[in-house]
């Protein structure tokens, strides 16, 4: 065996990248957009109100230069000067509608864009709201909030500067050719016939441009998903001295999202100075072909200086066009990533309206022949046949080796997995039947080192933002005996938590989860080893605690401690995925099985 | 003195107190501009060339009386038999042609500083954020940092690369064509520009506003970010307690303030976009009465006005640019403060060090001792001073001993063990390590000698293996395997389809507590160490797992002469360890064996009759 696994080589190599989805499965751009339909539609009238005020200012602005040469050919060349303020007055005119017009759709575009974003962003955090812990397991948070936050903008970008700016460009271009034709025919084909090669340039430049700022969006959002990692788990990082080794590995990432960068720039300035380019060589071909005109007296000087100005015309917004073009491009890439985030499907249909009254459950749980795999393809899955009945009120502790099953069987009973096989009944009624948010409203999991938010610890217990309901609270905080962890706190339940709770040791806010499970009065309690961090002296007040519980509801415990298992009403053994032994705790014992193997380790262990 | 105040104000902007990190790339900078600088001499060569082939095509024509500089700078240099139209076409096409290459080059290099600025920030904030000492973590979550390393270093991208070049570029076209319009009529010139002035005045006003939208705004979004990063690290709560439509109600209303906030910037920074195009229009309309009048009263001929009004029509663009790169200059001034303030922040953990008297001989027999340690967390300055988390804390360690630390939640064993690797610095009160105080032992040096495992057991997103050596990334794989057999995981992970490979999830999720806790534990027992702190390290591990854990440590050879002290509740293992210290509310109560706390201390009798009886109690019961 060699020095194989050393951790020297950069971890984010081999990070999932599902959410990146390779070239080859691209949509096609056209469909991107369709999917965001249906979050423009509710603002449709915005974006249609200010692309229609495109059309009084194109005319003002292409009416700029009439007004010029009407001035340079009347009053400028017969000498009236009073005619010449006249036109001066009218060009003013035109400024001050073209302006206050122009003023008004830059503010409604880009407002408008805000509130198509404003759609997405609260939309797919509601769609996130619904996916299952196994999605969460699977794709890194950084890289989620990465999509709830830069590539949100990015549709933003593309919206305000891109979309809308595009579409007034295309009025220019079109408008353009339009006075060409009117002006010359002859002329105007033949200076259009540059566009079919500026197309295809554009077109090459694209697809180069495109892989590279895909390829720049997967390297920021692994930089972003090692950042956001190493800053949360910073104390290790200190701890193990890895200073050195993760600025090595930071400096890796970053220089390989410069080299991608720097690919960009080159497609972004080839593109550029490609159409500038294309620009003089229209200039030469309109001077070429036009001055052979003009000598065969086939054309004026006048008509020829007009065609240069309007191949500048044109070729003004086709550049700009091409600058945005990046703008969209980056805007697509997001839309596709966001996307995918919305084609992840619940794994649990969520309740889509949650009614402010449930019924309350008596706590009556049946496992019926349960069998269940993470994976759904797994040869061996995490649980097995596994049948049990709880009766309300009754208090279960389950017990087995770490990686038996145990944790599982607490997140099928509340629906975070759904069984592949059996049934699991609440009060004799399948979990499916029951809608979702009632049936969790019934059932309170405490997981171990479970999650408390940096908020007040008021809004940590009652997980709501509106008043807190007194008597509950109260009741909560006696039973569960916070009350001396929030007596140690400077702002008592107003202390607003650090990130994770840090400032609470782990005793104190296990203290915090019980008063948040016991506010919520549920009628079944699933405690995951949540008992475990807590001291003697804490956990004893909390068993205290645990057995007012247990009268009002059916309570479901992973359980290592030997009080608890022994305190329970019925004790399931789980091996190896399966129920081994149930009974209660004298039962067991007499029956001389694994479960007494069992009690007597714990036995020793705890007399020392 | 308002101009003074002003320009103070101007030049007090973020980017000329990092000037420095833009003079790294000054060669780059340099070759870019000067490309920059003759493609615009190109783009104002070839409206000549125009000028010129039309001269040629008819120089009979009443309308030709001007030949044109390039025929003239012909005529000079006795090139008078190159003066055909052929030699023009091909002059375009050279000029063009150069310009498409020099265009290309002077973007490489502009927009290419900007990427290598962005690479180099990036690279200095995190340099500088490793350097950093915890508490500044507690500080800044996350999300906040991330926002600065991302989007604030995309800002100072776009200015350093984009801004810069857009800048520059404006400047050069003006100052090449100026000379031009000044050669056709100086008046026209200084009325065309008269009004320039003002909307400079006007500009910088409004992109002061800009830059306190654009705070307000970056404010919120970071706000989104945090709580998204929060809400979703926190899902499995919010759903098994049905709180979603609340917590969508408060993504919302985050969302709402963010659509506020958007649309003030908004309105701001059409504002100032607006003000370029305003400028030009207005200009254009004085040309038109000022230049219609000068060729009206004879002072100007028609074909130098309608040259002027090209000029002008070449200046339009950049110009507008103009305002889209000082809008990027205030939205940068934000970025920068916003960056400034994480790559000054200090103190960083090595100048919390002391760099004061060094003790040469250090006495291995010494072991771990504190003196008289007081210690409270810190707090920001101008708030409430925290109470402190340990009062005069006095004990000594030494070599081959395994201490245990016990009292209830919140009396400050954690604080107690963060101190002794230098997780947070102390005040009051020394710490020796070896006779030698902490204060003067370099952080790298101590964190070797002392290794501590933290309560919570972070993993990172790497395989089992990697994060298992993180402290001692090239050790050998039988090591690995042997750590990992004494911390009880080993066979945990032999049993995972790819073994030592298995990739862990974000923060370990695909293991359970147990096995989380066991690679954190053999993560701490692979670093070599004097000092072996553990807190509560066997908090969700089964306890026949935790039994079998302790004798494995207890037969290591390399324990015989380590200090370790750990903090547990559990009470099960308490009688094997050496002595105990018992603590309640930061203060040691008392120190001594099991039996002998047993014997004297009622709080620890208290604690550990507790778990007795309740064991006992049940027995009987049974």
């Amino acid at each position: 065996m060699s020095t194989g696994h050393t951790a020297s080589v950069s971890s984010l190599d081999t990070l999932p990248v599902d959410l990146d989805k390779t070239l080859s499965t691209r949509w096609k751009d056209i469909t991107l957009l369709k999917r965001l339909w249906p979050f423009i539609k509710p603002h449709w009238k915005g974006l249609a109100y200010s692309l229609g005020l495109m059309i009084p200012i194109s005319l003002s602005s292409l009416a700029q230069p009439f007004v010029v040469r009407a001035a340079i050919d009347g009053p400028i060349t017969n000498g009236n000067f009073g005619g010449l303020l006249q036109y001066c007055a009218l060009f003013l005119g035109l400024l001050v509608v073209m302006y206050t017009l122009r003023y008004h759709q830059l503010v409604v575009s880009q407002l408008t864009g805000q509130r198509i974003i404003y759609e997405i962003r609260t939309h797919l955090y509601a769609h996130l709201q619904n996916l299952s812990p196994r999605f969460y397991q699977q794709h890194p948070i950084g890289k989620i909030v990465t999509r709830l936050t830069n590539d949100v903008e990015n549709l933003s970008e593309m919206f305000a500067s891109g979309g809308i700016a595009i579409v007034s460009d295309v009025a220019l271009i079109m408008g353009a050719v339009v006075g060409m034709f009117l002006m010359n025919v002859q002329m105007a084909l033949i200076t259009l016939v540059v566009l079919p090669v500026v197309a295809m340039v554009i077109e090459f430049f694209r697809r180069k441009s495109r892989k590279t700022y895909d390829e720049s969006r997967v390297r920021v959002a692994k930089l972003n998903a090692f950042l956001n990692e190493n800053f949360s788990g910073i104390e290790v990082v200190k701890l193990m001295r890895r200073e050195e080794i993760n600025y090595q590995d930071f400096e890796r990432l970053n220089h390989t999202n410069l080299k991608v960068g720097l690919h960009s720039v080159f497609y972004d300035s080839s593109l550029t100075a490609s159409i500038e380019f294309l620009l003089n060589l229209t200039i030469l071909w309109i001077l070429w072909t036009g001055g052979q005109l003009l000598l065969a007296g086939a054309m004026t000087f006048g008509l020829l200086v007009a065609f240069f100005q309007y191949a500048q015309m044109m070729f003004e917004p086709i550049e700009d066009v091409s600058d945005k073009y990046t703008i969209i491009q980056s805007g697509l890439a997001s839309v596709d990533k966001l996307m995918d985030l919305f084609d992840a499907v619940p794994e649990i249909p969520p309740t889509l309206e949650i009614a402010a009254q449930y019924p309350v459950a008596k706590g009556d749980i049946v496992f019926d022949q349960v069998t269940f795999a993470y994976l759904k393809d797994a040869e061996e899955p995490i649980l097995k046949n596994v049948s049990f009945h709880v009766t309300p009120g009754q208090t279960v502790a389950i017990v087995g080796a770490s990686g038996a099953g145990k944790s599982t069987l607490m997140k099928l009973l509340c629906r975070f997995y759904d069984v592949q096989d059996g049934q699991v009944l609440l009060d004799g009624k399948n979990i499916m039947q029951w809608e979702l948010a009632d049936l969790r409203r019934n059932i309170v999991v405490i997981q171990q080192d479970d999650f408390l938010f940096s908020r007040s610890v008021l809004e940590n217990i009652t997980l709501d933002t509106g008043e807190a309901d007194t008597s509950k609270l109260e009741i909560a905080l006696d039973q569960s005996n916070a009350r001396t962890v929030i007596d140690r706190l400077p702002d008592g339940l107003e202390t607003v938590l650090e990130e994770r709770g840090k400032n609470l040791s782990g005793g104190e806010k296990q203290l915090i989860l019980f008063a948040r499970a016991i506010y919520h009065q549920p009628a079944v309690l699933v405690l995951d080893e949540a008992t475990s961090a807590v001291d003697p002296q804490t956990e004893r007040l909390i068993q205290a605690a645990m057995a007012n519980l247990s009268q009002q509801c059916t309570t479901l415990v992973v359980a290592h401690r030997l009080s608890t298992i022994e305190a329970a009403d019925q004790i399931l053994v789980i091996e190896g995925g399966q129920l081994v032994e149930q009974g209660t705790h004298a039962e067991l014992l007499a029956k001389q099985g694994i479960y007494s193997g069992y009690y007597e380790r714990y036995q020793t262990q705890e007399e020392g | 003195m308002q101009w003074k105040l002003w320009i103070q104000d101007r030049f007090s902007h973020p980017i000329f107190k990092n000037a420095g990190l833009l003079g790294l790339y000054k060669r780059e900078f340099a070759w870019g501009f000067i490309a920059l600088a003759a493609t615009n001499a190109m783009t104002v060569i070839i409206p000549l060339l125009v000028q010129a082939a039309i001269y040629l095509m008819d120089p009979t024509a009443p309308e030709n009386k001007d030949p044109g500089l390039f025929l003239k700078v012909l005529d000079q240099l006795d090139l008078g038999a190159y003066k055909t139209l052929d030699t023009v076409f091909w002059t375009i096409f050279a000029t063009a042609l150069i310009n498409l290459v020099v265009r290309v080059a002077s973007r490489q290099f502009l927009l290419g500083v900007g990427r290598k600025i962005e690479y180099e920030v990036r690279n200095r904030m995190y340099n500088h954020l490793l350097k950093l000492p915890v508490q500044f973590f507690s500080k800044y979550p996350p999300g906040e940092l991330m926002s600065r390393m991302t989007n604030d270093v995309q800002i100072i991208r776009t200015l350093s690369g984009g801004a810069f070049m857009l800048l520059f570029n404006t400047v050069s076209i003006y100052l090449f064509s100026i000379p031009m319009m000044l050669m056709l009529s100086w008046k026209l010139t200084l009325v065309t520009f008269m009004l320039y002035p003002l909307s400079v005045w006007l500009m910088s006003k409004i992109s002061d506003r800009v830059k306190t939208a654009y705070y307000a705004v970056q404010a919120v979004l970071g706000d989104i970010s945090n709580q998204a990063q929060e809400n979703l690290n926190g899902m499995m709560v919010i759903q098994s307690y049905a709180k979603e439509p609340l917590e969508a109600k408060r993504f919302e209303d985050l969302s709402n303030r963010y659509l506020d906030r958007m649309g003030d910037l908004i309105r701001q920074r059409v504002w100032l976009f607006l003000m370029m195009a305003v400028l030009t229009g207005v200009s254009m309309l004085l040309i038109l009465g000022e230049g219609g009048r000068e060729v009206i009263w004879g002072e100007l001929g028609l074909g130098g006005f309608v040259a002027f009004t090209l000029y002008l029509e070449r200046l339009s663009w950049p110009t507008m640019a103009l305002g889209w790169a000082v809008s990027t200059f205030q939205q940068s001034a934000a970025a920068f403060e916003r960056l400034d303030e994480i790559l000054s922040a200090g103190p960083t953990e090595a100048e919390m060090t002391s760099t004061g008297p060094t003790q040469a001989n250090t006495d291995p027999s010494q072991g771990l001792s504190l003196k008289q340690v007081t210690f409270a967390y810190p707090v920001e300055p101008g708030t409430e001073a925290n109470l402190p988390a340990l009062k005069d804390i006095t004990l000594a360690i030494s070599p081959g001993t395994t201490v245990g630390l016990v009292g209830p939640v919140g009396c400050g064993k954690t604080t107690l063990l963060k101190l002794i690797p230098k997780l947070y610095s102390l005040e009051t009160g020394h710490i020796f390590l070896d006779g030698q105080d902490i204060r003067h032992i370099a952080i790298e040096d101590l964190r070797r000698r002392v290794v501590l495992m933290p309560q919570q057991s972070f993993l990172f997103s790497a395989t089992v293996g990697q994060n298992i050596a993180y402290g001692e990334p090239n050790t050998s794989m039988e090591k690995l395997a042997d750590t990992a057999t004494v911390a009880g995981v080993h066979q945990d992970i032999e049993g995972f389809a790819n073994g030592y490979n298995t990739i862990v999830g974000e923060r370990g999720l695909t293991l359970s507590g147990g096995q989380r806790q066991r690679s954190a534990l053999a993560r701490t027992l692979l670093v070599e160490s004097e000092v072996l702190l553990l807190d509560d390290p066997f908090s969700n591990v089964d306890s026949g797992v935790e039994q079998r854990i302790i004798e494995g440590l207890a037969a290591r050879k390399t324990f015989a002469d380590k200090i370790t002290l750990m903090a547990t509740h559990r009470f099960s293992i308490l009688p094997s360890l050496d002595w105990l210290v018992l603590m309640d509310e930061g203060k040691i109560i008392a120190t001594g064996t099991h039996t002998e706390l047993l014997a004297s201390q009622p709080l620890y009798q208290q604690l550990y009759e507790k778990q007795q009886t309740q064991s006992e109690e049940q027995e009987t019961a049974s």
